[in-house]
Protein backbone atom coordinates (compact mmCIF):
# COMPACT_ATOMS: atom_id res chain seq x y z
CA UNK A 1 0.00 0.00 0.00
CA UNK A 2 3.22 2.63 0.81
CA UNK A 3 4.44 1.22 -2.14
CA UNK A 4 1.24 2.44 -4.25
CA UNK A 5 1.32 5.73 -2.66
CA UNK A 6 4.59 6.27 -3.02
CA UNK A 7 4.05 5.77 -6.78
CA UNK A 8 1.59 8.05 -7.43
CA UNK A 9 2.92 10.70 -5.78
CA UNK A 10 6.05 9.95 -7.91
CA UNK A 11 3.37 10.03 -11.37
CA UNK A 12 1.95 13.19 -9.79
CA UNK A 13 5.23 15.24 -9.24
CA UNK A 14 6.30 14.31 -12.45
CA UNK A 15 3.26 14.72 -14.27
CA UNK A 16 3.26 17.82 -12.74
CA UNK A 17 7.07 18.72 -13.67
CA UNK A 18 6.47 17.36 -17.51
CA UNK A 19 3.10 19.78 -18.14
CA UNK A 20 4.72 23.08 -17.31
CA UNK A 21 7.86 22.33 -19.75
CA UNK A 22 7.02 21.67 -23.30
CA UNK A 23 8.30 24.63 -24.80
CA UNK A 24 11.15 24.09 -23.09
CA UNK A 25 11.43 21.04 -23.96
CA UNK A 26 11.35 21.66 -28.05
CA UNK A 27 13.86 24.14 -27.56
CA UNK A 28 16.41 22.11 -25.79
CA UNK A 29 15.49 19.60 -28.82
CA UNK A 30 16.67 21.35 -31.31
CA UNK A 31 18.86 23.90 -30.09
CA UNK A 32 22.34 21.90 -30.94
CA UNK A 33 20.60 20.17 -33.94
CA UNK A 34 21.90 21.11 -37.06
CA UNK A 35 19.36 22.08 -39.41
CA UNK A 36 18.92 25.00 -36.30
CA UNK A 37 20.08 28.15 -35.44
CA UNK A 38 19.85 28.83 -31.27
CA UNK A 39 20.47 32.26 -29.52
CA UNK A 40 20.13 32.72 -26.23
CA UNK A 41 20.81 35.69 -24.28
CA UNK A 42 21.09 35.18 -20.58
CA UNK A 43 20.40 39.45 -19.60
CA UNK A 44 19.12 41.42 -21.99
CA UNK A 45 19.81 44.90 -21.24
CA UNK A 46 16.95 47.59 -21.30
CA UNK A 47 18.17 48.90 -24.52
CA UNK A 48 18.09 46.04 -25.73
CA UNK A 49 14.43 45.40 -24.91
CA UNK A 50 13.46 49.19 -26.27
CA UNK A 51 10.83 46.88 -28.64
CA UNK A 52 9.39 45.63 -25.77
CA UNK A 53 7.92 48.89 -24.28
CA UNK A 54 4.86 49.42 -26.35
CA UNK A 55 4.04 46.14 -26.00
CA UNK A 56 4.46 45.10 -22.30
CA UNK A 57 3.31 48.59 -20.62
CA UNK A 58 2.00 51.57 -21.79
CA UNK A 59 5.14 53.77 -20.55
CA UNK A 60 8.18 54.03 -20.59
CA UNK A 61 8.74 54.32 -16.58
CA UNK A 62 6.97 51.43 -15.92
CA UNK A 63 8.85 48.70 -17.63
CA UNK A 64 12.41 50.27 -16.51
CA UNK A 65 11.10 50.24 -13.02
CA UNK A 66 9.20 47.01 -12.73
CA UNK A 67 9.92 44.39 -14.35
CA UNK A 68 12.63 42.02 -14.85
CA UNK A 69 14.04 40.39 -18.18
CA UNK A 70 14.80 36.02 -17.51
CA UNK A 71 16.55 36.19 -20.78
CA UNK A 72 15.21 35.69 -23.75
CA UNK A 73 15.91 32.71 -26.53
CA UNK A 74 15.20 32.17 -30.11
CA UNK A 75 15.13 29.07 -32.29
CA UNK A 76 15.42 29.40 -36.18
CA UNK A 77 14.76 26.99 -38.71
CA UNK A 78 16.21 27.70 -42.05
CA UNK A 79 15.07 24.53 -44.68
CA UNK A 80 13.22 24.52 -47.84
CA UNK A 81 11.95 21.75 -46.81
CA UNK A 82 8.40 22.05 -46.48
CA UNK A 83 7.22 19.07 -44.49
CA UNK A 84 9.73 19.77 -41.79
CA UNK A 85 8.76 23.14 -41.34
CA UNK A 86 5.06 21.80 -41.06
CA UNK A 87 6.32 19.41 -38.35
CA UNK A 88 8.03 21.74 -36.37
CA UNK A 89 5.55 24.37 -36.69
CA UNK A 90 3.07 21.80 -35.05
CA UNK A 91 5.54 20.93 -33.07
CA UNK A 92 5.90 24.82 -31.58
CA UNK A 93 2.02 24.84 -31.67
CA UNK A 94 1.18 21.74 -29.38
CA UNK A 95 3.81 22.94 -27.20
CA UNK A 96 2.39 26.38 -26.52
CA UNK A 97 -1.00 24.66 -26.03
CA UNK A 98 0.48 22.05 -23.76
CA UNK A 99 2.11 24.61 -21.51
CA UNK A 100 -1.31 26.97 -21.45
CA UNK A 101 0.06 29.87 -23.77
CA UNK A 102 -2.99 32.41 -25.12
CA UNK A 103 -2.37 33.80 -28.34
CA UNK A 104 -2.97 37.27 -28.37
CA UNK A 105 -2.42 38.51 -32.36
CA UNK A 106 -2.06 36.70 -35.73
CA UNK A 107 -0.66 39.44 -38.26
CA UNK A 108 -0.83 38.31 -41.55
CA UNK A 109 1.00 40.00 -44.54
CA UNK A 110 1.00 37.76 -48.09
CA UNK A 111 3.04 34.37 -46.92
CA UNK A 112 4.33 35.74 -44.09
CA UNK A 113 2.75 35.05 -40.58
CA UNK A 114 3.28 36.35 -37.19
CA UNK A 115 1.68 34.85 -34.03
CA UNK A 116 2.17 36.19 -30.80
CA UNK A 117 1.54 34.25 -27.66
CA UNK A 118 1.67 35.23 -23.77
CA UNK A 119 1.42 33.42 -20.38
CA UNK A 120 1.34 34.85 -17.24
CA UNK A 121 2.24 32.65 -14.12
CA UNK A 122 1.63 34.53 -10.99
CA UNK A 123 4.85 36.65 -11.46
CA UNK A 124 6.44 35.67 -14.37
CA UNK A 125 5.36 36.77 -17.70
CA UNK A 126 6.29 34.70 -21.00
CA UNK A 127 5.88 35.88 -24.57
CA UNK A 128 6.67 33.90 -27.64
CA UNK A 129 6.59 35.21 -30.81
CA UNK A 130 6.02 32.67 -33.65
CA UNK A 131 7.36 33.84 -37.19
CA UNK A 132 7.01 32.00 -40.14
CA UNK A 133 8.39 32.73 -43.74
CA UNK A 134 8.59 30.69 -46.35
CA UNK A 135 12.11 28.69 -45.69
CA UNK A 136 11.87 29.94 -42.45
CA UNK A 137 10.69 29.54 -39.09
CA UNK A 138 11.38 31.34 -35.62
CA UNK A 139 10.38 30.89 -31.96
CA UNK A 140 11.47 33.91 -30.06
CA UNK A 141 10.74 33.28 -26.32
CA UNK A 142 11.01 36.45 -23.53
CA UNK A 143 10.76 35.92 -20.21
CA UNK A 144 9.78 38.35 -17.85
CA UNK A 145 9.37 39.16 -13.86
CA UNK A 146 6.97 41.54 -12.62
CA UNK A 147 7.87 43.34 -9.61
CA UNK A 148 5.96 44.80 -7.30
CA UNK A 149 6.33 48.50 -6.09
CA UNK B 1 15.74 -21.34 14.35
CA UNK B 2 17.88 -23.31 11.65
CA UNK B 3 17.25 -26.72 9.71
CA UNK B 4 18.95 -28.65 12.63
CA UNK B 5 16.29 -26.98 15.31
CA UNK B 6 13.29 -27.33 12.80
CA UNK B 7 14.06 -30.95 12.64
CA UNK B 8 14.57 -31.53 16.17
CA UNK B 9 11.39 -29.36 17.33
CA UNK B 10 9.16 -29.41 14.56
CA UNK B 11 9.90 -32.50 12.81
CA UNK B 12 9.75 -34.81 15.50
CA UNK B 13 6.16 -34.33 15.61
CA UNK B 14 5.75 -35.02 11.77
CA UNK B 15 3.79 -38.79 12.59
CA UNK B 16 1.43 -37.35 14.59
CA UNK B 17 0.54 -34.45 12.54
CA UNK B 18 -0.34 -36.56 9.42
CA UNK B 19 -2.11 -38.99 11.30
CA UNK B 20 -4.26 -35.94 12.67
CA UNK B 21 -4.93 -35.26 9.37
CA UNK B 22 -5.75 -38.34 8.05
CA UNK B 23 -8.23 -38.99 10.96
CA UNK B 24 -10.04 -35.36 9.60
CA UNK B 25 -9.75 -36.28 5.83
CA UNK B 26 -9.79 -39.37 5.74
CA UNK B 27 -8.12 -39.01 2.25
CA UNK B 28 -4.69 -40.43 1.89
CA UNK B 29 -3.97 -38.06 -0.95
CA UNK B 30 -5.15 -35.05 0.96
CA UNK B 31 -3.91 -35.80 4.05
CA UNK B 32 -0.46 -35.60 2.35
CA UNK B 33 -1.23 -32.44 0.46
CA UNK B 34 -2.18 -31.07 4.18
CA UNK B 35 1.02 -32.13 5.49
CA UNK B 36 3.14 -30.64 3.12
CA UNK B 37 1.31 -27.65 3.18
CA UNK B 38 1.74 -27.05 7.03
CA UNK B 39 5.14 -27.69 7.04
CA UNK B 40 5.94 -25.31 4.60
CA UNK B 41 4.16 -22.69 6.32
CA UNK B 42 5.60 -23.62 10.16
CA UNK B 43 9.20 -23.42 8.08
CA UNK B 44 8.38 -19.90 6.66
CA UNK B 45 7.23 -19.22 10.41
CA UNK B 46 9.84 -20.31 12.00
CA UNK B 47 11.16 -17.78 13.30
CA UNK B 48 7.94 -17.09 15.58
CA UNK B 49 7.58 -21.19 16.56
CA UNK B 50 11.05 -20.40 18.84
CA UNK B 51 8.79 -18.85 21.61
CA UNK B 52 6.52 -21.59 21.50
CA UNK B 53 6.31 -23.43 25.38
CA UNK B 54 4.04 -26.14 23.86
CA UNK B 55 4.86 -26.57 20.54
CA UNK B 56 2.79 -30.27 20.43
CA UNK B 57 -0.71 -28.62 21.06
CA UNK B 58 0.16 -25.77 18.65
CA UNK B 59 0.95 -27.90 16.08
CA UNK B 60 -1.63 -30.20 16.16
CA UNK B 61 -4.11 -27.36 16.73
CA UNK B 62 -2.41 -25.71 13.52
CA UNK B 63 -2.79 -29.12 11.42
CA UNK B 64 -7.04 -29.26 12.63
CA UNK B 65 -7.67 -25.90 11.26
CA UNK B 66 -6.05 -26.53 8.33
CA UNK B 67 -8.00 -29.47 7.69
CA UNK B 68 -10.92 -28.35 8.57
CA UNK B 69 -10.64 -25.37 6.18
CA UNK B 70 -10.01 -27.87 3.47
CA UNK B 71 -12.89 -29.60 3.86
CA UNK B 72 -14.82 -26.24 4.39
CA UNK B 73 -13.39 -25.23 0.82
CA UNK B 74 -14.34 -28.60 -0.54
CA UNK B 75 -17.82 -28.37 0.42
CA UNK B 76 -18.05 -24.53 -0.95
CA UNK B 77 -16.54 -26.11 -4.09
CA UNK B 78 -19.13 -27.47 -6.75
CA UNK B 79 -15.98 -29.93 -7.94
CA UNK B 80 -15.81 -32.19 -4.93
CA UNK B 81 -14.07 -34.84 -6.70
CA UNK B 82 -15.47 -38.42 -6.41
CA UNK B 83 -12.37 -40.39 -4.86
CA UNK B 84 -12.69 -37.27 -2.39
CA UNK B 85 -16.06 -38.27 -0.46
CA UNK B 86 -15.95 -40.43 2.23
CA UNK B 87 -18.41 -43.08 1.44
CA UNK B 88 -19.22 -45.19 4.88
CA UNK B 89 -18.65 -48.59 4.34
CA UNK B 90 -20.96 -51.33 4.71
CA UNK B 91 -20.60 -52.80 8.01
CA UNK B 92 -21.39 -56.34 6.98
CA UNK B 93 -19.49 -56.05 3.80
CA UNK B 94 -16.48 -54.93 5.45
CA UNK B 95 -16.21 -57.84 8.00
CA UNK B 96 -16.17 -60.22 5.07
CA UNK B 97 -14.10 -58.76 3.06
CA UNK B 98 -10.91 -57.67 5.81
CA UNK B 99 -10.09 -58.84 9.09
CA UNK B 100 -11.14 -57.32 12.17
CA UNK B 101 -8.37 -55.35 12.33
CA UNK B 102 -9.08 -53.49 9.36
CA UNK B 103 -12.72 -53.26 9.74
CA UNK B 104 -12.49 -51.32 13.04
CA UNK B 105 -9.99 -48.63 11.35
CA UNK B 106 -13.03 -48.05 8.72
CA UNK B 107 -15.52 -47.97 11.67
CA UNK B 108 -13.73 -45.27 13.50
CA UNK B 109 -13.60 -43.55 10.51
CA UNK B 110 -17.18 -43.44 10.30
CA UNK B 111 -17.68 -41.78 13.85
CA UNK B 112 -18.12 -37.94 13.74
CA UNK B 113 -15.01 -35.93 13.64
CA UNK B 114 -14.75 -34.88 17.00
CA UNK B 115 -15.45 -38.24 18.08
CA UNK B 116 -12.87 -40.40 16.16
CA UNK B 117 -10.46 -37.41 16.51
CA UNK B 118 -10.28 -37.60 20.51
CA UNK B 119 -10.94 -41.24 20.33
CA UNK B 120 -7.21 -41.50 18.54
CA UNK B 121 -5.62 -38.60 20.10
CA UNK B 122 -6.56 -40.18 22.93
CA UNK B 123 -5.97 -44.20 22.03
CA UNK B 124 -3.07 -43.76 19.15
CA UNK B 125 -1.48 -40.80 20.68
CA UNK B 126 -1.23 -41.55 24.14
CA UNK B 127 -2.32 -37.95 24.88
CA UNK B 128 -3.50 -36.35 28.01
CA UNK B 129 -7.18 -34.79 28.74
CA UNK B 130 -5.97 -31.85 29.42
CA UNK B 131 -4.12 -31.65 25.98
CA UNK B 132 -6.49 -32.68 24.30
CA UNK B 133 -9.01 -30.20 25.59
CA UNK B 134 -6.46 -27.53 24.06
CA UNK B 135 -5.95 -29.16 21.11
CA UNK B 136 -9.53 -29.00 20.52
CA UNK B 137 -10.46 -26.00 22.47
CA UNK B 138 -13.28 -27.79 24.42
CA UNK B 139 -13.41 -28.21 28.31
CA UNK B 140 -11.90 -31.31 29.81
CA UNK B 141 -14.81 -32.43 30.69
CA UNK B 142 -16.30 -32.30 26.97
CA UNK B 143 -13.22 -34.32 26.28
CA UNK B 144 -13.95 -37.07 28.58
CA UNK B 145 -17.81 -37.18 27.50
CA UNK B 146 -17.06 -37.45 23.73
CA UNK B 147 -14.30 -39.80 23.94
CA UNK B 148 -17.00 -41.98 26.11
CA UNK B 149 -19.42 -41.58 23.51
CA UNK B 150 -16.72 -42.58 20.72
CA UNK B 151 -15.61 -45.42 22.50
CA UNK B 152 -19.52 -46.92 23.28
CA UNK B 153 -20.44 -46.37 19.68
CA UNK B 154 -17.17 -48.86 18.55
CA UNK B 155 -18.40 -51.08 21.10
CA UNK B 156 -21.82 -51.07 20.09
CA UNK B 157 -20.43 -51.95 16.39
CA UNK B 158 -18.34 -54.55 17.79
CA UNK B 159 -21.16 -56.41 19.72
CA UNK B 160 -23.33 -55.92 16.76
CA UNK B 161 -20.57 -57.42 14.32
CA UNK B 162 -20.07 -60.05 16.88
CA UNK B 163 -23.71 -61.00 16.73
CA UNK B 164 -23.82 -60.99 13.17
CA UNK B 165 -20.79 -63.18 12.81
CA UNK B 166 -22.33 -65.90 15.01
CA UNK B 167 -25.85 -65.18 12.97
CA UNK B 168 -24.02 -66.05 9.28
CA UNK B 169 -21.43 -68.78 11.01
CA UNK B 170 -23.54 -69.95 13.25
CA UNK B 171 -25.54 -72.01 11.15
CA UNK B 172 -21.82 -73.98 10.21
CA UNK B 173 -20.44 -74.64 13.62
CA UNK C 1 -10.93 -61.42 35.65
CA UNK C 2 -12.91 -58.63 36.92
CA UNK C 3 -10.09 -55.97 37.08
CA UNK C 4 -10.09 -55.85 33.31
CA UNK C 5 -13.69 -55.73 33.46
CA UNK C 6 -13.79 -52.81 35.72
CA UNK C 7 -11.12 -51.06 34.21
CA UNK C 8 -13.15 -51.86 30.63
CA UNK C 9 -16.12 -50.32 32.09
CA UNK C 10 -14.03 -46.88 33.33
CA UNK C 11 -12.55 -47.22 29.64
CA UNK C 12 -15.94 -46.90 27.77
CA UNK C 13 -17.13 -43.89 30.45
CA UNK C 14 -14.00 -42.11 29.14
CA UNK C 15 -12.42 -41.94 32.92
CA UNK C 16 -9.42 -44.36 32.38
CA UNK C 17 -6.45 -42.42 33.93
CA UNK C 18 -3.38 -43.18 31.60
CA UNK C 19 -2.07 -45.51 33.86
CA UNK C 20 -5.03 -47.46 33.83
CA UNK C 21 -4.99 -47.09 29.98
CA UNK C 22 -1.82 -48.56 29.92
CA UNK C 23 -2.57 -51.62 31.73
CA UNK C 24 -5.32 -52.43 29.73
CA UNK C 25 -3.52 -51.86 26.45
CA UNK C 26 -0.95 -54.23 27.80
CA UNK C 27 -3.46 -56.67 28.68
CA UNK C 28 -4.71 -56.96 25.29
CA UNK C 29 -1.21 -56.66 23.67
CA UNK C 30 -1.09 -60.50 25.10
CA UNK C 31 -1.92 -63.37 23.08
CA UNK C 32 -4.31 -65.27 25.74
CA UNK C 33 -7.03 -63.36 27.07
CA UNK C 34 -10.29 -64.38 28.60
CA UNK C 35 -12.59 -65.39 26.10
CA UNK C 36 -15.24 -62.49 26.86
CA UNK C 37 -12.56 -60.16 26.30
CA UNK C 38 -12.00 -61.20 23.02
CA UNK C 39 -14.41 -59.42 21.43
CA UNK C 40 -12.08 -56.19 22.22
CA UNK C 41 -9.03 -57.11 20.88
CA UNK C 42 -9.04 -55.97 17.51
CA UNK C 43 -10.21 -53.01 18.89
CA UNK C 44 -6.90 -52.21 20.61
CA UNK C 45 -4.91 -54.27 17.78
CA UNK C 46 -6.26 -51.32 15.80
CA UNK C 47 -4.76 -48.48 17.98
CA UNK C 48 -1.56 -50.40 17.87
CA UNK C 49 -1.80 -50.98 13.94
CA UNK C 50 -2.52 -46.98 13.47
CA UNK C 51 0.26 -45.94 15.05
CA UNK C 52 2.53 -47.28 12.12
CA UNK C 53 1.37 -44.87 10.21
CA UNK C 54 4.29 -42.40 9.56
CA UNK C 55 4.61 -39.45 7.65
CA UNK C 56 5.80 -38.41 4.25
CA UNK C 57 9.14 -36.96 3.94
CA UNK C 58 9.12 -33.46 4.38
CA UNK C 59 12.21 -31.83 2.54
CA UNK C 60 13.26 -28.57 4.51
CA UNK C 61 13.85 -25.68 1.54
CA UNK C 62 17.39 -24.76 0.96
CA UNK C 63 18.24 -21.63 3.22
CA UNK C 64 20.87 -20.26 1.03
CA UNK C 65 18.54 -19.65 -1.41
CA UNK C 66 15.68 -17.88 1.16
CA UNK C 67 18.18 -15.63 1.99
CA UNK C 68 18.49 -14.25 -1.62
CA UNK C 69 14.74 -13.52 -1.35
CA UNK C 70 15.28 -10.56 1.25
CA UNK C 71 18.13 -8.81 -0.22
CA UNK C 72 16.07 -8.79 -3.42
CA UNK C 73 13.50 -7.38 -2.10
CA UNK C 74 16.19 -4.55 -1.03
CA UNK C 75 16.83 -4.34 -4.62
CA UNK C 76 13.96 -4.11 -6.00
CA UNK C 77 13.09 -1.36 -3.59
CA UNK C 78 16.89 0.24 -4.40
CA UNK C 79 16.12 0.41 -7.80
CA UNK C 80 13.18 2.10 -7.56
CA UNK C 81 14.12 5.02 -5.72
CA UNK C 82 17.10 5.52 -7.93
CA UNK C 83 14.73 5.17 -10.98
CA UNK C 84 12.95 7.40 -9.80
CA UNK C 85 15.42 10.24 -8.72
CA UNK C 86 16.67 9.79 -12.03
CA UNK C 87 13.34 10.52 -13.64
CA UNK C 88 12.73 13.50 -11.49
CA UNK C 89 16.24 14.85 -12.52
CA UNK C 90 15.59 14.11 -16.46
CA UNK C 91 12.25 15.41 -16.36
CA UNK C 92 13.24 18.48 -14.68
CA UNK C 93 15.41 20.50 -17.10
CA UNK C 94 18.94 22.41 -16.58
CA UNK C 95 17.96 25.76 -16.20
CA UNK C 96 19.64 27.78 -18.60
CA UNK C 97 21.53 29.91 -15.93
CA UNK C 98 23.38 26.58 -14.92
CA UNK C 99 24.58 25.48 -18.26
CA UNK C 100 26.33 28.76 -19.64
CA UNK C 101 27.49 31.30 -17.34
CA UNK C 102 28.30 33.39 -19.99
CA UNK C 103 25.68 36.24 -21.07
CA UNK C 104 24.70 34.47 -24.74
CA UNK C 105 24.67 31.16 -25.74
CA UNK C 106 24.80 30.54 -29.63
CA UNK C 107 24.69 27.58 -31.89
CA UNK C 108 24.14 27.71 -35.19
CA UNK C 109 23.35 24.58 -37.12
CA UNK C 110 24.38 22.68 -34.15
CA UNK C 111 27.97 24.53 -33.58
CA UNK C 112 28.49 25.77 -30.62
CA UNK C 113 30.03 29.54 -30.72
CA UNK C 114 32.30 29.33 -27.93
CA UNK C 115 34.12 32.89 -28.93
CA UNK C 116 31.28 35.39 -26.92
CA UNK C 117 32.00 38.44 -28.79
CA UNK C 118 31.04 36.36 -31.72
CA UNK C 119 28.12 35.07 -30.08
CA UNK C 120 26.72 38.39 -28.78
CA UNK C 121 27.20 39.77 -32.10
CA UNK C 122 25.25 37.23 -33.94
CA UNK C 123 22.89 36.91 -31.24
CA UNK C 124 21.90 40.72 -31.17
CA UNK C 125 22.03 40.59 -35.04
CA UNK C 126 19.36 37.85 -34.79
CA UNK C 127 17.45 39.46 -31.93
CA UNK C 128 17.43 42.85 -33.93
CA UNK C 129 16.34 41.00 -37.12
CA UNK C 130 13.23 39.01 -35.15
CA UNK C 131 12.19 42.11 -33.99
CA UNK C 132 12.22 44.21 -37.21
CA UNK C 133 9.98 41.11 -38.47
CA UNK C 134 7.33 41.64 -36.25
CA UNK C 135 7.33 45.24 -36.69
CA UNK C 136 7.39 45.07 -40.34
CA UNK C 137 4.67 42.45 -40.28
CA UNK C 138 2.24 45.42 -39.66
CA UNK C 139 3.55 46.61 -42.81
CA UNK C 140 3.11 45.81 -46.61
CA UNK C 141 4.28 43.20 -48.39
CA UNK C 142 7.53 44.33 -50.37
CA UNK C 143 9.32 45.11 -46.77
CA UNK C 144 8.97 41.09 -45.92
CA UNK C 145 10.76 40.09 -48.77
CA UNK C 146 13.61 42.17 -48.19
CA UNK C 147 14.04 40.68 -44.76
CA UNK C 148 13.61 36.92 -45.71
CA UNK C 149 16.96 37.33 -47.82
CA UNK C 150 18.75 39.17 -44.82
CA UNK C 151 17.87 36.30 -42.29
CA UNK C 152 20.27 33.69 -43.76
CA UNK C 153 21.94 32.67 -41.03
CA UNK C 154 25.14 31.45 -42.65
CA UNK C 155 25.64 34.91 -44.61
CA UNK C 156 24.99 36.70 -41.29
CA UNK C 157 27.67 34.42 -39.57
CA UNK C 158 29.70 35.05 -42.41
CA UNK C 159 29.02 38.76 -42.99
CA UNK C 160 30.03 39.33 -38.73
CA UNK C 161 33.58 36.92 -39.05
CA UNK C 162 34.81 39.03 -41.93
CA UNK C 163 33.69 42.08 -39.82
CA UNK C 164 35.42 40.95 -36.95
CA UNK C 165 38.50 39.90 -38.41
CA UNK C 166 38.92 43.40 -40.40
CA UNK C 167 38.46 45.06 -36.52
CA UNK C 168 41.39 42.53 -35.19
CA UNK C 169 43.60 43.38 -38.34
CA UNK C 170 43.02 46.71 -37.34
CA UNK C 171 44.07 46.67 -33.75
CA UNK C 172 47.04 44.45 -34.40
Amino acid sequence: MKKITTILCLLFVVAATVSAQQLEKLFEKYMEDERFNYVYQKRPSVMDRLNDINEVYSSTVTIYNTSESLGRQMLTLNSADAALEENFSKEVVNALKADKYEQVSIVRNGKNRVEKYEKKTGNRLSKVSFIKNPGNVMVSWNEYETKKK
Amino acid sequence: MDAQQFQNNILCYSDKLYRMALSILRDENMSRDAYQELMTRLWEKRKQLEKLENPRAFLLTSMRNLCIDLLRKERESEEVSPNSEYIAPNPHQLAEQSDSVSFICKMIDSLPEMQRTIVRMRDVEDLDISEIAEVMQITENAVMVTLSRGRKKLREIIIAHQQNERKVYGKYR
Amino acid sequence: MENIDKLLDKYFDGITSDKEEIILKEYFSKEDISPQHEMYKPLFSAFEREKQIVAPKFTIPDERNEKKSLPKRIWITAASVAAAILLIILLNPLSKNAKTENNYLVYINGKEITNQEKAQQYAEEMFMKAEEIIRVSYHPFEETKAIKAEMDADKIFNDLSVEINNIESIIQ
